[in-house]
């Protein structure tokens, strides 16, 4: 799985551009299950079975910019989805198709004032510069309208890490891709959204299309477990286990299904945490309520800076996201669910 | 001469104020190629001198430390905290990867806490002491393998080639006129100076100017040049206080030698290389700022290319500027002939 989320980070696939993603998948998952797409850009894989709907669902979209204008000095003014400004400074990104290189510089500290450098950098004074002369110049290689990502390089990292960017959501996506190799007994449906950090907008989408009945959402949640004084909610931490949402800010899990997850996880002695922290979202919010409504519940890969260019998860945790998922389908938590 | 090859060399070895000696034999090892005559004095300053010693001999200055972090505290869960060496602007730290230089080099990235969840507010900058650097160590690797005192530096990673011929990458400041001093000596190959160069790779010019202050001192030079970056234009800046990334700047004011400001600016004009006058009055925050006062006095003067984002892991310059840097430095050296003291006189 490490492998193929190398690969998954480093396509840049940020919300409303996420063909590049969509097409590695779909290749890995014709094997498995009949593919198609819809007219969101949603990618559907689908093992036709017998009992329930299930829906497995992972995000492709990652936060990023797109070129908002060029600069008579030929310098990107960009527009953004997700990312706090003060994480984007001094950073490397890649523009447009053809992945032209350029940075994210920042007005030297020289040239401050005392003022200045208690402020946060705004975006609206943040540009792209790819090396180009002036405007015309510019407009050889990009285009206004070219979506950016950021650019940084997948490693190992610490003791049993990863970093890269985008494991918001690629390990879901990972996670789902490993699931689609296995048989389990139920209709079932490894669904790949787009625009969920738009807000979950394919999943809106795709809920209808597959109606289920029941729906695993794989996500990479926030862990903010670097312990400071400051921190009043840590929603998770990282080598923990996979985090079961019990309530964000878009869905309340049912309780059937969470206690479901949580008696496999206990049963199987799958290390699990339970997701402490209402904030945020994800694809399970617009899926729960699909049509007459689904059971939803989030398995989620604790990552730190997610949403910025490079976050950080245990490969344990992905590892037991599979497992726990897979434990779930394979009839364990699947079968105690009410018809 | 490959000078993605050479400047990759460059910025990637460690050489954080007050700590050269990873860059240093880099640079021993890169000046020897050209000169039998390459010697480190006892603050860590890298000297190539070329040509016999003679009259008059002129001293370029090129600063090979870097600004960077040190680890100021290790918490129980194994994260750190730092401070700054050097003018780093914690601004540009979170999201950023770094390596930290303990036992061994351990890869970083320096985080935050998400404005969402803490009581602070999305408009304020993180203060330095606010930030922390994740190794991913349990904190009992962590303990082994990282002190107090370590210092960081932004992640080393090879130069990023933009459009035209911009690069881009941390430390451009000031290793790019290493380069240059190297694209000089390749010159030096097919000309006979009347003159000896003596280039010289100083240390902590970022803090203290040490290593201007005492190479000026030993080496005792007739003239010297201080080769370092000045900013390039970027949106935000006051007209006038940075410059078009095409342009070779040389300065002028009371710490520069105003024959050799003279000089200079004739030797650009010759080539028809494109230049333009940055005024400093006083202070220049370079090493020739130390070297002017140095023995009684040497002069000094200042040749730079303009740089986008310095002091940031993205600095940013254009190769060909840098080149037309060595270019006038190049002609500077041939007009030295054996009425050079006439033509510095300042009892005129």
């Amino acid at each position: 799985m490490l492998g193929r989320l190398e690969i998954l980070s480093g396509i840049p696939a940020v919300s409303g551009n996420e063909r590049e993603a969509r097409r590695y998948i779909k290749e890995y998952a014709e094997q498995y299950g009949e593919t198609y797409v819809d007219t969101m850009g949603n990618l559907y894989v689908h093992k036709p079975g017998k009992g329930k709907v299930v829906m497995a669902c992972a995000h492709m979209d990652e936060v990023g910019m797109m070129v908002k204008g060029i600069t008579k000095e030929g310098l990107l003014a960009y527009d953004e989805i997700g990312i706090d400004s003060r994480i984007c400074v001094s950073k490397r990104v890649l523009v447009g198709r053809n992945r032209i290189p350029g940075v994210i510089g920042a007005k030297a500290i020289h040239l401050q004032s005392e003022e200045d450098l208690g402020k946060a950098i705004k975006h609206e004074d943040l540009y792209i510069d790819i090396g180009a002369r002036d405007r015309e110049d510019a407009l050889r290689y990009v285009s206004v309208g070219d979506y950016i990502s950021f650019d940084t390089e997948f490693s190992l990292f610490g003791n049993g890490k990863v970093k890269g960017k985008a494991l918001d959501d690629r390990v879901g996506c990972t996670v789902v891709m490993e699931l689609l190799k296995n048989d389990y007994d139920c209709d079932f449906y490894g669904v790949f959204t787009v625009q969920e950090e738009v807000g979950t907008r394919g999943a809106m989408a795709a809920a209808y299309h597959v109606q289920p009945d029941v729906a695993l959402i794989f996500e990479g949640t926030t862990a903010n477990d670097m312990d400071t004084e400051d921190v009043f909610q840590f929603v998770t931490k990282v080598g923990n286990g996979p985090a079961i949402t019990m309530m964000d800010k878009g869905t309340i899990v049912r309780r059937s299904i969470f206690e479901a997850m949580v008696s496999t996880a206990k049963e199987t002695g799958i290390p699990y945490q339970i997701r402490q922290g209402t904030l945020g979202g994800n694809d399970a919010g617009a899926i729960h309520k699909a049509g007459a409504g689904a059971l939803a519940i989030g398995l989620s890969v604790p990552c730190r800076y997610i949403h910025g260019p490079v976050a950080v998860c245990s490969a344990y945790d992905i590892e037991n996201t599979f497992r726990l998922a897979d434990a779930f389908l394979s009839g364990r938590g699947l079968s105690r669910l009410e018809a | 001469m490959n000078d993605i090859q050479i400047l990759n060399r460059l910025v990637e070895a460690s050489g954080v104020t007050g700590n050269e000696r990873e860059v240093s034999e880099v640079i021993k090892d890169l000046f020897s190629a050209y000169s039998p005559c390459v010697w480190q004095d006892r603050n860590g300053n890298v000297y190539a001198r070329m040509g016999e010693k003679k009259d008059p001999e002129v001293m370029i200055m090129a600063h090979m430390d870097e600004i960077g972090l040190m680890v100021t505290e290790i918490e129980k869960n194994g994260l750190l905290h730092f401070i700054n060496v050097g003018g780093v602007d914690p601004r540009v730290l979170p999201g950023s990867e770094v390596l930290v230089l303990g036992k061994e080099k351990i890869p970083g990235v320096i985080g935050a806490v998400p404005p969402h969840l803490t009581h602070g507010k999305r408009g304020d900058a993180y203060p330095i002491e606010k930030l922390y650097l994740d190794t991913g160590l349990s904190p009992e690797e962590v303990k082994e393998k990282i002190h107090t005192g370590d210092y960081i530096t932004f992640m080393p990673r090879p130069v990023l080639e933009l459009r035209n011929s911009y690069v881009s990458s941390k430390t451009l400041d000031d290793r790019a006129l290493i380069l240059v001093m190297l694209q000089m000596m390749e010159e030096m190959k097919h000309y006979r100076l009347n003159c000896s160069v003596v280039f010289c790779a100083s240390v902590q010019e970022e803090r203290s100017g040490v290593g201007a202050i005492t190479g000026a001192f030993s080496l005792n030079p007739d003239m010297a040049i201080a080769i370092d970056v000045h900013h390039g234009i970027t949106p935000g800046v006051r007209e006038f206080e940075a410059y078009p990334m095409d342009k070779v700047i040389i300065t002028k004011g009371s710490n520069i030698h105003e024959k050799m400001f003279e000089m200079l600016m004739e030797a650009a004009r010759k080539l028809n290389v494109d230049v333009v006058v940055d005024v400093a009055m006083s202070e220049t925050g370079t090493d020739a700022w130390d070297i002017q006062v140095q023995r009684g006095g040497i002069p000094s003067a200042i040749v730079s290319p303009p740089l986008r984002y310095m002091h940031t892991s993205v600095e940013t310059i254009d190769l060909e500027t840098l080149r037309n840097c060595g270019r006038v430095l190049m002609e500077f050296l041939k007009g030295l002939d054996e009425g050079w003291e006439g033509r510095l006189c300042l009892d005129d």
